[in-house]
């Protein structure tokens, strides 16, 4: 039995999932109010709910996707953050200076990785007294190209380790990703540190929880990538577990869809609705890494594009036309609402389809005077197309009509844009500049509560075909449940420096092999995913390669190879074939 | 967390980087594939890319009609060009566009490989060049815009031949190169008395360098004599050529320009669009220099942009050095307050009906020498057009002979007339004859 448990900004929902034969089905689905301010709670909530006509011996998995961490970034609750940068020369580092205390370092790593200039012991002693004066006891030191030679980064963590030093939390900016970007690190890095500590509260007193419900399957959080780690494992990294809600929308979309080709997920919700892009079946990413309130930062995280427009959004007239969104006023004014909304329009037009243990009373009546209000204002010449010749007077349903079409072409304005977006992403070879990708979406799949009223008008002015698909109400849990890990590794080598860089792996060493090649450094990348990864269930693939020469006077010295390896996003069994039964 | 000032980009940029990773001339040619890679980790690195109003743009493919506006190729545009030529070209091109469209303030095509030692007629490739980027832009722009008075600063270590001779009678382009003196480095032309066709004197600017020239003797011509002449002139865009072989750790030039210089050269010019030329040392100097340019030209703070072996000491120039340029500088001066003269026979000699030349032009890359003769018809109502007769071949006993006619887009009617029956009466004559008719867009082969 596996139980997917995701927090969401209202309500924390919950799915339990039995397995038989190989065929998995949903016992039962649980779902609180969310506590922002006792997570733990709502999720224990839920957890109780659903085990408890269970033997909780049986239970292998459990899986989280919580707001912890990004609650904590957005409402910065955190204790202030060292940062020690060691920028070198280039941009002006003033605008880097993201720590409540700042220690600028005197070093330099070159693009290659060589140390071009060392940093000063004393130097780096002198720094961490000032943040001790200051009190500081979370830091994260940052590098420029520290992902080509983390040794600066490392000695200063050797001095904290062999000093009296009190501090807590220690990032250092190149174990979080492979790749390069200074700025992005250095955020990555602060956010990684702020956290680390309501994170760590946070996976102990779950551990402790789950330990005395005597549960004992295997404990994993949902990452932004939608892939799942280990509870013990991502107090490391916990800053990989902020976001995943959309990311369980997505893992969740894919579950209830099993599809190998190209097309658009929604979440359709009261305020907001988030596009997700599935292409031939892999949902995709986010090119350098996701932005978290507004920063952007190295982790990786699936594609996602919000938009302010939802099911409850106001709708009102501005200069004759009608405006939807973006902001919410409060719910429809069907249940009572301020203001109309697209979920008014719906019930008018008799689309409103509804969820059978939906406990909530739609009220015709009131839905039709919101409208109303509309229509007085309302410039008809600017909607002659929706009146008949003979008919001057727009009917209630054309109003509620010209709605739901104008919020359809809002939503094809935004898939055109990501399609677009996906296709112009730059690139520099000419063969990926000869070979147009081929993102053609072939169909729209829409979850939330509005997805099934509003998404076939959206799939006819699309020309996609529509999937609601059952049990969405569920989907994110879903997602959650049957995620499994994911894991990248990037491998550098540079034969002719001699040197050897696994970032994720801790590895910084010479090369002694003789000949090391290509072949060798895609064999590096296969084998520490593996090793990593500990269990050798899921197939690891090489996403990205390149090699290049090293030459000087027109003689080759060696080459400069990046060979980058993942686990990517998944599930943890083939639900092709209406193997998950809802 | 602090929120430290955002980096926001003065001027709105366009950035069309473009690597080509998968193309080179040869595993240790110059122009090879990990030519960008250091660029691209530097700016990477540098989270340029992330800098609210800094914004990567793909290039466009240029079409073959857009090559033949500018090139004549011999014996077609596919002979000539192949896929990455044609990339970098649309590169330009699309950087011209976004700036034209007003998308953006500024654009720098850092792609390559580079154009400006194409000429107009090309048999090769010549000092990696194959078709002309600049000329293929410019010619792109003024297809649509036929009016605007374009100014080219090439600052590349070579001499801008190409690009030089083929505004070399187009009195609405200004070409100005910074460069090694001729005399001692590839292509050995580029000296102060090449002034511009007897249409366009004074339209040419050759300001050659002294070996060992740094950034105070490059920034002095700049601020002593570009600036001043790019004010007169008015034009209405900038073009940098942004070669970057003047850099002190260049493998193929002598100079001692640092990435600073480079830098600080680019916002002193400001120009509207930027198009990377050559520039060899890939690991020491272009990551920095393209750095530097990209601050500069988005109007951020570059002054903290260093090589890793950078040394104010090592770079100081010699007073020769220094005495060389002021001279060089002094005499570019005279031409220019003298462009408008009318005792133009005094410089070029006689001439009525046409101005003819003749120039020995050598493809190093493709082993091939061209001898060529050209002549500008004098037309005091439009630039006249061009009749170009060349040899070209590897040795003088494979040499092949082609005829042209060359219509700018601004030729009068009268003009335009006469070069067109001029194509038909040389059809006649010769079996290859081109037709490059600005005017009328048409492109034609005998």
């Amino acid at each position: 039995m596996i139980i997917g448990i995701d927090v969401g900004g209202t309500h924390t929902d919950g799915v339990l999932v039995k397995k038989k034969n190989s065929s998995y089905s949903i016992a039962s689905t649980a779902k609180v109010r969310t506590e922002h301010h006792d997570l733990k709670s709502s999720i224990l909530d839920v957890l109780d709910k659903l085990i408890q006509e269970i033997d909780q011996q049986k239970l292998k998995r459990v899986v989280l996707s919580t707001t912890l961490v990004t609650n904590v970034i957005y409402e910065e609750k955190y204790d202030p953050v060292g940062l020690i940068l060691i920028p070198g020369p280039g941009l002006n580092p003033e605008h880097l200076k993201y720590g409540e205390e700042n220690i600028v370092l005197n070093g330099y790593i070159d693009h290659r990785g060589k140390e071009v200039k060392a940093v000063s012991t004393q130097e780096i002693k002198e720094g961490l007294a000032r943040l001790e004066q200051k009190e500081i006891k979370k830091l994260a030191v940052v590098g420029k190209f520290s992902v080509r030679n983390p040794a600066q980064e490392e000695k200063v963590k050797k001095i904290i380790e062999e000093g009296d030093y009190d501090f807590d939390t220690l990032t250092l900016g190149h174990q979080l990703s492979g790749n390069l970007n200074y700025h992005r690190r250095i955020i990555t890095a602060y956010l990684n540190t702020a956290v680390s500590s309501v994170h760590h509260n946070f996976i102990n007193s779950i551990e402790e929880s789950l330990a005395e419900r005597n549960i004992r399957g295997e404990l994993y959080l949902l990452k932004s990538d939608g892939g799942t780690i280990d509870l013990n494992n991502s107090a490391e990294s916990p800053v990989e577990t902020v976001n995943s809600g959309p990311a369980a929308s997505i893992m969740g979309t894919m579950a209830l869809n099993q599809s190998s080709k190209t097309g658009i997920a929604l979440d359709i919700g009261g305020t907001t609705t988030d596009f997700g892009l599935f292409i031939k079946g892999e949902p995709a990413f986010k090119p350098k890494g996701i932005e978290i309130a507004g920063h952007p930062t190295l982790i990786r995280g699936l594609y996602t594009h919000s938009i302010p427009l939802g099911g409850d959004s106001k709708i009102k007239v501005e200069a004759g036309e009608l405006k939807i969104g973006p902001e919410r006023q409060g719910p429809a004014a069907a249940l009572g609402g301020p203001a109309p909304t697209p979920t008014d329009a719906l019930l008018v037009l008799d689309k409103l389809k509804k969820d059978k243990s939906s406990e909530l009373k739609f009220d015709l009546k009131k839905a039709k005077t919101a409208l109303l209000t509309l229509k007085e204002e309302l410039d008809l010449t600017k909607y002659s197309n929706y009146l008949k010749a003979s008919n001057t007077d727009l009917k209630l349903t054309t109003l509620a009509q010209i709605i739901i079409d104008q919020m359809a072409v809002e939503f094809k304005k935004t898939v055109a844009e990501i399609i677009a977006e996906m296709k112009n992403k730059p690139v520099y070879t000419i063969s990926e500049l000869l070979n147009d990708p081929e993102i053609e979406p072939e169909y729209i799949i829409g979850i939330g509560g509005p997805a099934s009223s509003l998404l076939e008008t959206l799939a006819s002015k699309l020309n996609l075909k529509a999937e609601v698909p059952p049990h969405s109400k569920v989907a994110n849990a879903l997602g959650a449940a049957f995620s499994h890990p994911t894991l990248e590794t990037t491998v550098r080598a540079d034969t002719a420096r001699g040197w050897l860089d696994i970032v994720e792996a801790g590895v910084h060493r010479e090369i002694k092999e003789r000949g090391f090649d290509l072949k060798e450094a895609e064999k590096l990348a296969e084998e520490w995913t593996l090793k990593r990864f500990a269990t050798k269930k899921y197939p690891v693939e090489i996403i990205s390669e390149e090699s290049f020469n090293v030459i000087r006077n027109y003689r080759t010295l060696g080459q400069i190879m990046e060979v980058k390896a993942q686990i990517k996003p998944g599930q943890i069994a083939d639900l092709k074939g209406g193997k998950l039964i809802i | 967390m602090r929120n430290p000032v955002k980096l926001k980009a003065k001027n709105k940029l366009g950035l069309i980087f473009f690597p080509a990773f998968d193309w080179e001339i040869s595993p240790t040619h110059p122009e090879r594939k990990e030519r960008l890679l250091y660029t691209r980790d530097q700016v990477f690195e540098e989270g340029l890319l992330d800098i609210e109003g800094i914004v990567e743009y793909n290039p466009e493919i240029a079409n073959n009609k857009e090559i033949k506006r500018a090139n004549i190729c011999v014996p077609d545009v596919d002979s000539v060009a192949t896929e990455p030529h044609k990339i970098s070209a649309g590169a330009a091109v699309k950087a011209a566009d976004l700036v034209l469209a007003g998308k953006v303030d500024k654009a720098f095509a850092l792609v390559r490989p580079p154009g400006h030692h194409a000429h107009r007629v090309v048999h090769g490739a010549r000092g990696f060049c194959n078709i002309n980027n600049e000329a293929i832009m410019v010619e792109s722009i003024r297809h649509k815009y036929p009016e605007k008075k374009i100014a080219f600063v090439d600052t590349d270590a070579h001499h801008a031949d190409g690009t030089q001779e083929i505004f070399y009678h187009d009195s609405n382009v200004l070409h100005i190169s910074l460069h090694q003196d001729g005399k001692t480095l590839f292509p050995g032309s580029g000296f102060v008395n090449e002034s511009g066709g007897p249409t366009a004197y004074g339209k040419t600017l050759n300001i050659p360098l002294p070996p060992g020239t740094t950034d105070q003797g490059l920034l002095y011509a700049i601020r002593e004599f570009v600036l001043p002449v790019l004010k007169d002139f008015q034009p209405d865009l900038i073009i940098n050529a942004a070669g970057q072989d003047n850099h002190y750790s260049d493998p193929l030039t002598n100079m001692k320009v640092s990435a600073r210089g480079y830098a600080e050269m680019n916002a002193l010019l400001d120009p509207d669009l930027a198009v990377l030329q050559g520039g060899y040392s890939i690991e020491s100097a272009l990551p920095y220099i393209n750095v530097g340019l990209i601050l500069a030209m988005a109007g951020l703070d570059y002054s903290q942009v260093k090589e890793p072996d950078y040394d104010s000491q090592l770079l100081r120039q010699d007073e020769s050095i220094t005495e060389k340029i002021k001279n060089a500088v002094n005499e570019l001066k005279k031409i220019w307050q003298d462009r408008d003269r009318n005792n133009l026979r005094e410089i070029y000699g006689n001439f009525d009906k046409f101005y003819s030349r003749d120039k020995n032009i050598f493809y190093d890359t493709a082993g091939i020498n061209e001898s060529q003769t050209e002549k500008v018809r004098i037309c005091p109502d439009c630039q006249g057009y061009l009749i170009i007769d060349s040899k070209a071949g590897k040795s003088r006993f494979s040499s092949n002979q082609i005829l042209a006619v060359s219509i700018p887009k601004l030729v009068c009617d009268q003009c335009h007339q006469e070069a067109r029956e001029k194509f038909e009466e040389l059809k006649k004559e010769y079996q290859h004859v081109y037709l490059q008719d600005l005017k009328k867009d048409e492109y034609l082969r005998s």
